[in-house]
C-alpha cells in the first residue's frame, strides 16, 4: 500500500504528519497492541488466569490439529464466512442495482432497508430465535405452504443454515449501502457512451458496471469477510453454539475456553490462529486494492 | 511547583493516607456479587440494613449480573486480583474454585461453632457435602435444592385422573411417559412431559444425573476415566430421554426455545407434567401457578430412591481483606430460613428449614424435604464444564437420531482426552 | 443510466420483496411487545395484544432503563468524538504526508482493525484494572471507545481532496492544525457522519466489555440493563421485546436524521 502517495512529499516537514498520527498510534498501541501481544505471550504458556502462567513452548499449537473442538469451529467458521459472504454481497449487490433504478422515493427504499442495520444485535438474535421456534412464525409459514414444520434451532443441519439467514437479514442492508455508494460515483457518460455502441441490459452491467465495481466488491468481500470471522453475538445468543456444537464458532469456541474452562493458553493459541486467518485475508485486500488509491 | 508547595502536598498526602487507614480499621465495606433474581436482591439488601444496624461499621455492598455472564465478570475480577469479598457460586464450579485457591475455608467461629463436625450439624445431612473439597468446607448453601416433579391439575382432570391422589402419580419412569402420552395432544396444543433442551451442560446435568444414579452409571469410574459410554449410561439415556423422543411425547422439537424461562412450556400451561425445584413456581403465569401439584421424582426403583442435590451456594474469597466480617454476615443472612423461603423461594438448607412458618406455606415442601434424603450431587470435577459440554453434545446428538452409544463413546473420548491435559 | 420499464419493473419487484422481508422480523417484534406470552405463538402478527402498554411499564418500572439509556448515549457520544478526533487526525496524516515511519504506523492500524474483542478482553482488562480504571465511566467508555475503521474512511476521502486547496492555506500562513480542522473537515462533514453512525452502532452493541468492567448498577449500559433484565423474576418475551424496541429506537433515530448525508457520504468516502 503507498502510504502518502498524493501528499506532499519532501517539499513539507512531515514531523507534523508523524505527530498527527500518535494520538491513533498511542490508543491502539495501549488498548489493542500490547493486549494482542499479551495474547501472543499467553499461548505459550498454561495460564488458568487465577495462577502464574507457566511456559509451555508451543505445547498449544501442537496440539491443534488433534483437537476436535479446534477442528470443528474452523470448519464451522469458513462454512459460516463462505455462505454469509456470497449471499449477503450478492443480494446486496442486487438491492443498491435496483434501488439505481427507481427515481421516485428512492431514500424511502433506502431507509426502510436500512433498518435492520440500526437494530441492536441483542433485539436481532432475540426476535430471530423466537421467529426459529419450532411453534414459531416461519414454521407457521411453511405449514401453510404444505411443507413439515423445520426444526430449526434444535438440529445441528439447521441450526448453522438458521443462524446463516438471520446473519444475511441482519448484514445485507450494510453493504448495500457500500455498493450504492459505489454504483452512484460511477460516472454517467460511461453508460451513455455504452448505449451509444448499442450494449444493453448484461452487456452494459459486464462491460461498465462490473469493471468499474471492482475496487468496491473487493472491498466489501473483505470487509464482510473480516466482520464473519469476527461474528459472536447470534451464535452465543441465538444457539451458544448447540446443538451438538453444530454453530460453536472460532470466537465463541475462544471465550468459552477461557471463561468457561479457564484454559487462557489453550484460548490464545485458537486467538493467534484466528488472527492470523483474518491478517492473511486483509494482506490479500492490500494487494488487491494496491493500485486503486486515489 | 515550589519545595514549599511540595511538601504540604506530601504531608497532606500521608495524613491523607493515615486517616484513611484509620478509619479502614473501623469501617468494613463488603462486596458482595450475586446472580441476577430480584427476589434475592430485596432479601439481602433488607437483611444488610439489619446487619449494618446491628454492626454500624460493616455496610455491605450488593451487585447482580445474570446467571452465565456473572461467572465470566467474576473470574475477570479473581484473575486482576481484586474479587468481591462475597460471592455466589454454584456447586459443580466448587472444585475448580477451590483447586485454584479462589475460596476462603468457612471460619467456623463465624457461625458460632468450633469445628466442621458442628457446622455440618447446623445443616440438614449432605448440605454441605458438595461444597466440600478435600475435607474442607468452602462455603454454606444459599438454596439447597431438590427436584421433584409438578404436575398440571387440570390437565389430568381432563383425561379423568385427580392429580391431588397420590395413586395417580407416576412412580416410575415407565409410568411417567405412560401418563405423558395420554396428556399429549396430536396437534401440538399439549406435551405431557419434556425434559429441559436449549440449555446450559448444568441444566441439562440437573435433569439426568438422578437417572444415572438410579441406573447406576458413572460418568466417570474410580480411575477418573470416562465411564459414560458403559452399559448402564446407554441404558439410562435410552430408556428415559430417547423413549421420550421415540414415542413423539416430547423432544426439543416441541419445547418452546426460550432464553428467559427454562420452563415456559410448563409455566404457560401448554405442558402437563415437568422436572424442578421448588423455586420454580413464581415462574409459573398465574393461571398455573393455581393448579399445580408437586410429587415426588420418578424412579427406576421406588424402593430405593435416589435425587439431586445442588447448590447456588455462598463463599467468601481468599483474597478478601475481611473474611470474619464476611462469614459473620452470612451466618446471620443465611440462619433466617423463614425469611428467605417467604422472601425467595430458597431453602437455606439449615436443619429445620422444612417446620418453618414459610415451609408450611409452601405447596409440596414435604416432598422437598423427603428428595433431600435422598440425593447427591453431580460428580465432582476441576474440568466440570468440559465435561458437562461433551455430555449436552451427546444428549443433543442423540436427540437428532445419532444411536445412544456412539453419542455417548464420542463424549468418554472427549472427557478422556480433557482429563489427560 | 437508461434504464428499459423491464428493468424498472424487476428493480421494484426486488424492493417490494426485499422490504417485506426485512420488515417483517421488525414488525413481529412491535407486535409482540404488545403481546402476553401465551398470545405471541399463537395469535396472528396484525392481532392486537391484549399486553397493551404493560410489557413496557412493567420494565420500567423493575430497572431504571432511562440511566442505562443516558449511559449508552455518553458512551457512545464519548466514542463518536474520540474516533472522528483520533481518525481525522490520523488520517490527514497518512493522506497528505510522506514519512519514514508511515508504513509501519499503517500496518499497526490495519492489525488492530483486525483483533475480535473477545480474543484480547482478558489482557486489556488486567491493563485497565492496573490503571484503576474498573468499575469507572473511563473504564467503561474508553478502552473500546476508538473504531479505527474510522482512519480508513477518513483517509480515503482526504485523499481526493486537491492538495491545491492545502497549499493555498499553507501560503497564508495557517497552521496544520488549522487547516486540518477548518478547512478539509468542514469540506467532508458526510463523511464524518458516515463515521458517527458507525461508532455510535458500535458502541451501543458493546456487550462484553461493559458487562466485565462495571460492577455498579448506575454504570451499566442498555445492553447490560437488557440481559439483566431478562435474567429477572418471571420475564415474560413480550417484556423482552418492549425493552428491545426500546432499545431500537435511539439508534433508528440517530439514524434517520443524519441518513440523507450517510449515503451521500458513503459516496463521497469513495468506498469505490
Amino acid at each position: 500500500m503507498k502510504i502518502g502517495k498524493r501528499g506532499f512529499g519532501e517539499r513539507h516537514i512531515p514531523i507534523w504528519g508523524a505527530l498527527f498520527a500518535l494520538p491513533a498510534l498511542l490508543y491502539i498501541v495501549l488498548f489493542q497492541l500490547y493486549p494482542i501481544l499479551f495474547s501472543f505471550y499467553i499461548s505459550l504458556h498454561d495460564y488458568d488466569l487465577l495462577s502464574d502462567p507457566v511456559y509451555v513452548g508451543f505445547k498449544h499449537f501442537a496440539a491443534l490439529p488433534y483437537d476436535r473442538a479446534f477442528i470443528n469451529s474452523l470448519w464451522i467458521t469458513i462454512a459460516y464466512v463462505v455462505y454469509t459472504v456470497v449471499p449477503v454481497l450478492g443480494l446486496s449487490f442486487l438491492l443498491a442495482w435496483a434501488l439505481t433504478q427507481v427515481r421516485k422515493s428512492r431514500g424511502l427504499w433506502r431507509t426502510l432497508l436500512f433498518i435492520p442495520s440500526v437494530m441492536p444485535i441483542v433485539s436481532v438474535a432475540l426476535v430471530w430465535k423466537l421467529i426459529f421456534n419450532f411453534n414459531g412464525p416461519l414454521n407457521d409459514a411453511v405449514t401453510l405452504a404444505g411443507g413439515q414444520a423445520v426444526p430449526w434451532l434444535n438440529n445441528s443441519t439447521y441450526a448453522p443454515i438458521a443462524i446463516v439467514i438471520m446473519s444475511w437479514w441482519h448484514a445485507v442492508s450494510y453493504y448495500m449501502i457500500i455498493f450504492l455508494a459505489g454504483f452512484l460515483s460511477i460516472p454517467r457518460d460511461y453508460y451513455e457512451a455504452a448505449a451509444l455502441d448499442g450494449a444493453r441490459g448484461f452487456q452494459v452491467l459486464r462491460y461498465i458496471t462490473l469493471p468499474a465495481m471492482k475496487p468496491t466488491i473487493a472491498l466489501a468481500v473483505v470487509l464482510a469477510t473480516v466482520n464473519g470471522l469476527k461474528t459472536f453475538a447470534f451464535q452465543q445468543i441465538v444457539t451458544d453454539g448447540g446443538p451438538a456444537n453444530a454453530t460453536q464458532i472460532m470466537t465463541l469456541l475462544i471465550y468459552k475456553t477461557s471463561f468457561s474452562y479457564l484454559d487462557m493458553g489453550r484460548a490464545s493459541a485458537y486467538s493467534v490462529v484466528l488472527f492470523g486467518g483474518i491478517l492473511a485475508i486483509s494482506l490479500l485486500q492490500i494487494w488487491f486494492l494496491r493500485d486503486r488509491n486515489g | 511547583m515550589g519545595f514549599t508547595k511540595k511538601r504540604t502536598a506530601v504531608a497532606a498526602l500521608s495524613a491523607a493516607t493515615m486517616l484513611a487507614s484509620v478509619c479502614a480499621s473501623f469501617a468494613v465495606e463488603l462486596t458482595f456479587w450475586h446472580h441476577t433474581y430480584p427476589p434475592a436482591r430485596e432479601f439481602i439488601e433488607k437483611k444488610a440494613a439489619e446487619f449494618t444496624a446491628k454492626n454500624p461499621d460493616i455496610t455491605i455492598k450488593l451487585h447482580d449480573d445474570p446467571h452465565g455472564d456473572y461467572e465470566v465478570k467474576l473470574l475477570a475480577a479473581i484473575a486482576a486480583g481484586n474479587p468481591p469479598d462475597i460471592v455466589n457460586v454454584l456447586d459443580y464450579l466448587f472444585p475448580q474454585y477451590a483447586s485454584r485457591g479462589i475460596l476462603a475455608e468457612v471460619d467456623n467461629a463465624a457461625f458460632g461453632v468450633n469445628s466442621k463436625e458442628e457446622l455440618e450439624a447446623l445443616y440438614q445431612p449432605q448440605a454441605l457435602s458438595g461444597l466440600t473439597i478435600d475435607g474442607k468446607v468452602y462455603g454454606v448453601p444459599e438454596e439447597f435444592n431438590t427436584l421433584a416433579l409438578f404436575i398440571n391439575k387440570e390437565h389430568l382432570k381432563e383425561i379423568g385422573l385427580d392429580a391431588e391422589d397420590e395413586a395417580n402419580w407416576p412412580k416410575t419412569w415407565n409410568d411417567l411417559f405412560d401418563l405423558a402420552a395420554k396428556l399429549t395432544k396430536e396437534d401440538g396444543s399439549r406435551i405431557g412431559f419434556n425434559w429441559v433442551w436449549n440449555l446450559d451442560p448444568y441444566w441439562y446435568a440437573q435433569q439426568y444425573w438422578p437417572v444415572l444414579q438410579q441406573y447406576g452409571c458413572e460418568v466417570v469410574d474410580s480411575e477418573g476415566k470416562a465411564a459414560i459410554n458403559s452399559d448402564a449410561c446407554v441404558k439410562a439415556f435410552s430408556e428415559t430421554w430417547k423413549v421420550l423422543i421415540d414415542k413423539n411425547i416430547g423432544g426439543p422439537n416441541m419445547a418452546t426455545v426460550n432464553p428467559v424461562n427454562a420452563l415456559q412450556d410448563f409455566s404457560e400451561g401448554r405442558q402437563s407434567m415437568a422436572i424442578a425445584g421448588i423455586w420454580a413456581p413464581p415462574l409459573f403465569s398465574d393461571e398455573v401457578k393455581e393448579q399445580y401439584v408437586v410429587a415426588p421424582l420418578p424412579q427406576l426403583d421406588p424402593e430405593n430412591p435416589k435425587t439431586l442435590l445442588n447448590s447456588y451456594a455462598l463463599a467468601v474469597t481468599a483474597a478478601s481483606e475481611n473474611k470474619k466480617e464476611a462469614f459473620e454476615f452470612l451466618n446471620f443472612l443465611t440462619s433466617d430460613s423463614d425469611g428467605y423461603l417467604a422472601a425467595t423461594g430458597y431453602v437455606t438448607g439449615r436443619k429445620g428449614w422444612a417446620d418453618t412458618e414459610a415451609a408450611k406455606n409452601t405447596r409440596g415442601s414435604d416432598i422437598f424435604a423427603e428428595g433431600q434424603k435422598h440425593g447427591s450431587f453431580v460428580w465432582r470435577s476441576a474440568t466440570w464444564t468440559q465435561e458437562g459440554n461433551a455430555i449436552k453434545a451427546a444428549i443433543e446428538q442423540f436427540a437428532q437420531g445419532v444411536p445412544v452409544k456412539d453419542a455417548l463413546d464420542q463424549a468418554a473420548q472427549e472427557i478422556d482426552s480433557v482429563r489427560q491435559r | 443510466m437508461a434504464s428499459s420499464s423491464f428493468q424498472r419493473f424487476a428493480a421494484f419487484a426486488i424492493l417490494g420483496l426485499a422490504v417485506l422481508l426485512t420488515l417483517y422480523p421488525v414488525a413481529w417484534m412491535l407486535s409482540a411487545s404488545f403481546k402476553t406470552s401465551q398470545e405471541i405463538f399463537t395469535t396472528p402478527l396484525l392481532s392486537v395484544g391484549a399486553a397493551g402498554l404493560s410489557n413496557y411499564t412493567s420494565a420500567f418500572a423493575e430497572r431504571p432503563f432511562f440511566l442505562y439509556l443516558l449511559n449508552s448515549v455518553l458512551a457512545s457520544a464519548v466514542s463518536v468524538v474520540l474516533t472522528v478526533l483520533l481518525s481525522a487526525l490520523g488520517a490527514y496524516s497518512f493522506a497528505k504526508f510522506r514519512y519514514r515511519l508511515a508504513p509501519v504506523f499503517w500496518i499497526v492500524v490495519l492489525i488492530s482493525v483486525m483483533i475480535p474483542l473477545e480474543a484480547i478482553v482478558i489482557p486489556l482488562f488486567l491493563q485497565v484494572h492496573a490503571f484503576g480504571w474498573t468499575n469507572t465511566y473511563a473504564g467503561l467508555i474508553l478502552p473500546t471507545a476508538f473504531n479505527v475503521v474510522g482512519i480508513f474512511i477518513f483517509r480515503q476521502t482526504m485523499i481526493s481532496i486537491p492538495d491545491a486547496y492545502i497549499e493555498a492555506a499553507r501560503i497564508d500562513g495557517a497552521g496544520e492544525l488549522r487547516i486540518l480542522f477548518s478547512i478539509i473537515m468542514p469540506m467532508i462533514l458526510p463523511t464524518i457522519v458516515v463515521v458517527s453512525v458507525l461508532t455510535f452502532n458500535l458502541t451501543w452493541n458493546s456487550y462484553l466489555w461493559p458487562l466485565i468492567v462495571t460492577s455498579d448498577d448506575t454504570l451499566r449500559t442498555l445492553p447490560l440493563g437488557m440481559a439483566a433484565f431478562q435474567a429477572g423474576f418471571n420475564t415474560q418475551y413480550g417484556q423482552v421485546m418492549a425493552v428491545s424496541v426500546f432499545g431500537a429506537l435511539p439508534t433508528a433515530i440517530f439514524f434517520l436524521s443524519l441518513q440523507r448525508y450517510f449515503v451521500e457520504g458513503a459516496i463521497a468516502t469513495g468506498v469505490k
